[in-house]
Formats: C-alpha cells, structure tokens, sequence
C-alpha cells in the first residue's frame, strides 16, 4: 500500500513539473510553420499643447476633455491601420515652456500633428517653433491677429477667430441699436496681454469710425484683486457705453465691483474671453445681468454635419461635456471639440489620397479643409479684411451677441438666430 | 474729492488683508531665518478647507475660518516637525535647502489640491459678498470692510500674545537668539514647530478672508506670496506693527498707483517700494520705529 501511494505521489510530481515547470520541452503536435510577427503599426501621434497647470489649468483641462469628447464621439481610433496616440504637454501659460513643449513633442515624441494653443502669448511661440520645425499646428483659441499674419506654411487656424474680429456680430449690433439709441462715449479698458492689447487695437478705430469717443483707455492686470480704482475712473469719466476685455477671474471681479460703484452705464459689453463662460455666473452672481458679450459659439446654435460617418449637432457637445464632467463647456471647449473634427478630417484625407500619413502630407490636406463644425463652417484659405491684416490659413467662424438675462445666456444678435430678446439700455444697478 | 477717498479707502482695506497673510511669513522669518515659500500655498490649503465646509454644510467662510485655522496649524506643525526641521543645520550641496525644500513643499500642496479638487474655480458666494455701504459718493464693500476688521483683530491679539504671554515671549526671544533662548530654558525647537504652525493658521485666516472677495484655485496664491515677502521686506521680519504698516503701506500705493498711473502697473509699485527699501532702509519700517 505504501508503495503504491509513493508511486502515486511519484507521478503527480512527474506531471506537475511536466505541466508547469517544463512546458517547452513538451513535443508539439506538429511543426507549426514558420511566421515572422508583423512589426507593430507606428501610431499617428497627436501633440496636444495647452496649459494644464497654473492660473489657465482650467482653460487647458477643459479644452483637452472637449478633444477626447471628440475622439470618442467621432470613434475613430485607428486610421489606415495606425492607432490615434495623444501626448499632452502642459505649457503652463509661459511662453517659453510652450516653446519648449513643441520642441519635445517633435524631437522626442515625433508627432505628426499638434492641436492646442490657448493664450495668445503662448500661441504665439508654439505657432513660431511649429513652423521653423515643420510640424502641422491646429490652433484652437489663442487669437492674437498676428499669429496667422506672418506667412506660416505649418500653421493652421479654423476654430480659433482672430482678436480684431471677436466683436464682428457687435459692431452690426452696434450700428443699429447702440448707437441710434445714444451711444456716444465708450470706456474701454482690457488685459494687459496679447490678446487684450491686440484686441484694443483694433477696437478704436472702429469705434472712431463710428463718431463714438473714447473717455477712457487703459490696460489691466488680469491677477488683480481689486479693480476699484481703475473703475472710480471709469465713473469719473461717465461713459454711455463700457468695452471690456477681460479673461474669467477679472471679468467677474469687475462685474461685481462695478456694481458697487454703481458705474452705471447703457450697456456693459465684453469681449468673449471669461464674459462667456458659465463660471462668470458664479463669480459675479447677480451682477452678471444685463451685460452683453460677443461670443463665436452658443450651445443654441443648431450647426450640424457628418464626420467619419457620424453625424452630429452642435448641442450634443455640449450635453456630452455636461454629462461627462458635471460642468458646462464655454466656446473655448468648442473650439478644441472643432480643433478635433478639422485634425481627424484631415487625417481621414490624408489616408484616402493613398499616401503615407505624415507631416507633409496632413499639411497639404489641411490647406484644403472646408468642414461644418461647432463654430460653423470653417475653411483655411488666404485673405485679407477691411483693416487691412492678411492672414494665411485662417478661417473666420461667426461670431453672436449674447446678453445675460435673470442669469442665462441669451443670443440677442443677430436677430435670425436669437433665442432671447435684448434689454438697452440697462436699468441701473439702484434701480435692479 | 470722492475718486481720492475711494482710492485710500480701497487702498486701506486691501492693505489690511496683505497684511494678515503676511504676517504668518514675518513670523516665520523672523523666528527661522528663511523665507517660507509654502506660505501661499498653505494659504490656499486654507481657502480649500472652507470651500469644502461651505459646500458641504453651508457655512460661512467667517464661521469655518476657526476650523480651517486649527487644521492648517496642524499641518504646518507636522510640515515643519517631519520635514523642514530635518534639514535644519543639515550639510547639503545646496546652501539654502530648507528654503527650496518650502518650495517643493509648496508646489507639491498645490498639484495635490489639483488633484483633489482639480483646476476649477471655486467661489463662497454669498449675498453678503455683494454688500456696500455709500458715504459721500463712495463705496465700501462691506467683506473688504469685515476682512479688514478681522485681520485688526488678529494682529492685535497677536500682538498681545507675543509681548504679554510667556509663550510669546519664547517666541521673540527665539527670533532674537536662538543660542541664547535655548541657554535661558527655552526649547527653541518646540518654538519653531509651534510659530511656523502659527504662521500657516494666520495664513489659512488671510485666506479665509479672501474667499466672500475672490475665488480660489489651486496657483490663486501666487501673487499674495509675492505680497507677503515685500510686505515682509518692507514691516521687518518678526514684527506685527512693521508687518501691519508694511500692509497699510503696500495696500494704498497700489491702489494709488492703480488709479492715477496705469492700472496695469499696480505690481511695479509694490516692486519699486520694494527696491527702495532694500536699497534705503535695509532694516524694514520696524527699524525706522525703532529709531
């Protein structure tokens, strides 16, 4: 008996270490041919450049989930057998880190397509390095007029609308109801950064043309706590009309602390930047009311179209971005949200030409992109306005007046795609 | 008549704020001879704390300011006992490395309230934010003038408490002599643990006072830390007078600055009254009080 159980035991070990400490010394059935394993596909790589951390973080996170809502909406992750990789570099809102993000993800990472750039400071020096590398760039926001004047072969500018044409929709606003409603002085002030001063350029003398004079001018510090003084000025000066361009943190500052001042104006009207954002609501609460604010998107707007074989409408972006993130998304989601839909159209084209999809060949693709996206049809082409700014691969998305009205956005402007009626002149602060 | 009172009034009320969140930084300095660059982020730390007890039980920052000022005490406690004090008078390549270690510890503070939190704006706002009071033609907002009475309150119990109490006392004779003040019975490392504690608390309480004004995110504290140095600077280190005036000081040449300059150049007057200090009165506004 004792000799059988150790023979048992014998061959229990024998077929233990058989099956699992010998497995490759197990005859095979038959000599499977011999293959040589394909080589792995090489992904397309996407650089994605935005500011993920510091006082823009929240400008860049929502830009970069409003990519990936595309990506995952459009589905396509693989493209002539290649996956979709992204690599996101955070520029931290300084330019000189920007500069170096696009100089990593070319040299290292070897992308072939970057998306990104959201303050016009930082765009300015991704848009530069992507052109001395000859990598293709699809800027979403930053929108100094510059960026896409300076003759970039590389550089690509759909979503994002040039800074002297943010208050397109309000000058036609402007011209028939501000105006003939007696507005003849105008307080401009605005951020002391690329965007803010490119914008008061070209804000003056439009409003020069129009006879409207200015009564005040001057630059701010976004990061300023307090903003009292400059407006104990701005009242000092009385003016119909208030022009601000403002990024989110200073523009609900201004927001409430004008209405502690009681500048009381006929109309308050921002520029886009932070007046459009649904934190503006919450930052300046009630004093949000009755301000105007240009805007190049509006959930409202009923933009639609079919990409990859999906079809889409605009507000689906934006409940997907409300479902996904418990948050709403501002023009600057849905300008990376269109960023995404010009990048995956043009790789789609690239690979339908028969070509290797490559930098050379996406920026050949790109200069004939003509897409209905988010903001509208967007179309890269050469041209110049009536300031006389040429720009190269530049789109021109339309731009609406909204008003704040018992705290929700309306579209007041123009009057064929308005969801509210506005309010001119506002009642004064005493009087709300 | 009325732009040249509303420009002090903000002027003074903005500068009693700078000057509580300054004077956790002038304590600090004073008693361990470096400049806490965590300071802002603590700060924040604070802010958060109450972002999180207004959202979830609807309290006032006013009310949670006591709250998140014992709990940010303990974490500067615990900072200064399991990581600053160990490289206190320790050999390193680097000379000033409990300085870059408050700096690490600082942007390490911050990308973990990212994390937490993430980069969202936060705001406590309440209808007392939007309160003004008008005299004259002027404004005042009543959470600037509230946050103004409070940091009095704490500057001058602070003050109190470091001339009239034994603790106190521990403490400035610490800042003055540490040799000495070990040598006289006192335990200068517990005085260290315990005033950079108390210094992140008065910090967590600046930031308190900012939330019914401002808004939190987790870099908001940036500039204020910039503020707290040329304050700091400017007030003499260890000194709540000199850090109160320094406040007052810094509080209305901005806003003056702001007003009858640029308002873009609101932070190139704090930095040439920084310079000019340094260059004409190394010794701060303590040492002119002195004279």
């Amino acid at each position: 008996m004792r000799k059988v159980k150790q023979t048992l035991f014998l061959g229990l070990v024998i077929v233990l270490v058989m099956g699992f400490a010998l497995p490759g010394c197990a005859p095979k059935a038959a000599p499977a041919e011999k293959t040589t394993p394909p080589p792995p596909a090489v992904p397309i790589k996407i650089g994605i450049v935005l500011p993920m951390t510091g006082a823009n973080a929240k400008f860049g996170e929502m830009e970069r989930d409003s990519i990936m809502i595309a990506y995952n909406k459009f589905g396509v992750k693989e493209i002539g057998g290649r996956p979709i990789n992204f690599i996101i570099e955070d520029e931290r809102g300084d330019p000189s880190i920007a500069k170096s993000a696009v100089e990593k993800l070319v040299g290292v990472d070897n992308v072939d397509l970057i998306v990104g750039g959201y303050s016009s400071a930082c765009t300015v020096t991704i848009a530069a390095a992507a052109n001395d590398l000859a990598v293709p760039l699809i800027i979403t926001t930053g929108s100094k007029d510059d960026i896409t004047m300076a003759g970039y072969q590389w550089v690509f500018s759909g979503p994002r609308v040039p800074a002297s044409h943010y208050a397109d929709a309000m000058w036609d606003f402007l011209d028939k109801v501000f105006v003939p409603g007696g507005v003849k002085t105008v307080a401009l002030y605005y951020e002391m950064t690329d965007w803010g001063t490119s914008s008061a350029k070209a804000l003056r003398p439009k409003f020069e043309k129009r006879g409207i004079k200015l009564v005040y001018d001057s630059p701010y510090d976004s990061k300023a706590t307090d903003f009292k003084p400059m407006l104990s000025k701005v009242k000092a000066a009385n003016p119909d009309m208030i022009m601000a361009v403002s990024y989110l943190t200073d523009a609900g500052l201004l927001a409430r602390q004008a209405a502690e001042l009681r500048v009381n104006v006929k109309a308050y009207m921002g520029q886009a930047g932070g007046y459009t954002m649904p934190e503006f609501l919450e930052l300046a609460g009630d004093n949000v009311n009755y301000i105007f604010t240009t805007t190049n998107w509006s959930p409202v707007v009923a933009w639609k179209g079919e990409l990859a074989g999906v079809k889409w409408i605009n507000k689906e972006y934006y409940d997907a971005y409300v479902a996904t993130y418990k948050a709403e998304p501002d023009y600057h989601g849905s300008q990376a949200f269109a960023g995404w839909q010009v990048a995956l159209d043009a790789l789609l084209r690239a690979n339908a030409t028969g070509k290797p999809i490559n930098r050379e060949n996406i920026k050949e693709v790109l200069k004939g992109t003509k897409l209905m996206t988010t903001l509208g049809l967007i179309e890269h082409k050469e041209w110049t306005d009536e300031m006389g700014h040429h720009y190269y691969n530049q789109s021109l998305p339309p731009t609406y007046v909204i008003q704040w009205l018992k705290k929700a956005q309306q579209v007041v402007w123009p009057l064929a795609g308005k969801s509210g009626d506005y309010v001119f002149p506002v009642p004064k602060y005493e009087e709300r | 008549m009325a732009l040249l009172g509303q420009t002090f009034i903000t002027g003074i009320l903005i500068g009693g704020i700078y000057a509580i969140i300054a004077i956790g930084m002038t304590l600090i300095m004073g008693v361990m001879k470096i400049i806490n660059l965590a300071h802002g982020a603590l700060m924040m730390v604070g802010m958060y704390v109450c972002i999180v007890l207004f959202n979830s039980l609807g309290w006032h920052p006013y009310i949670s300011m006591i709250p998140a000022m014992i709990i940010l005490f303990g974490i500067g406690w615990l900072l200064q006992k399991y990581s600053i004090e160990r490289v206190f008078g320790v050999e390193t390549i680097l000379p000033e490395s409990q300085v870059l270690l408050t700096l690490a510890l600082g942007l390490g503070i911050t990308e973990i309230i990212r994390l937490i939190f993430t980069s969202n704006y936060q705001v406590t706002y309440t209808p007392f934010s939007a309160k003004c009071f008008y005299i004259g033609g002027m404004s005042i907002s009543a959470p600037y003038l509230v946050g103004f009475i409070i940091a009095l309150a704490f500057v001058a119990a602070l003050h109190i408490f470091l001339t009239r109490t034994d603790l106190g006392r521990s403490v400035i004779a610490t800042a003055q002599d540490r040799d000495a003040a070990t040598y006289m019975g006192v335990d200068a490392r517990r005085i260290t643990n315990f005033t950079f504690a108390l210094g992140t608390a008065l910090a967590a309480a600046g930031g308190v006072i900012l939330l019914p004004i401002f808004y939190t995110y987790p870099d908001v504290w940036h500039p204020y830390l910039a503020k707290a140095f040329i304050i700091t600077i400017l007030g003499g280190m260890g000194s709540t007078v000199g850090a109160l005036s320094g406040g007052l000081l810094l509080g209305v040449a901005e806003t003056f600055g702001a007003t009858y300059w640029s308002p873009g150049y609101r932070d190139v007057v704090g930095l040439i009254i920084f310079l000019l200090v340094l260059l004409l009165l190394p010794g701060g506004l303590k040492a002119l009080i002195k004279r």
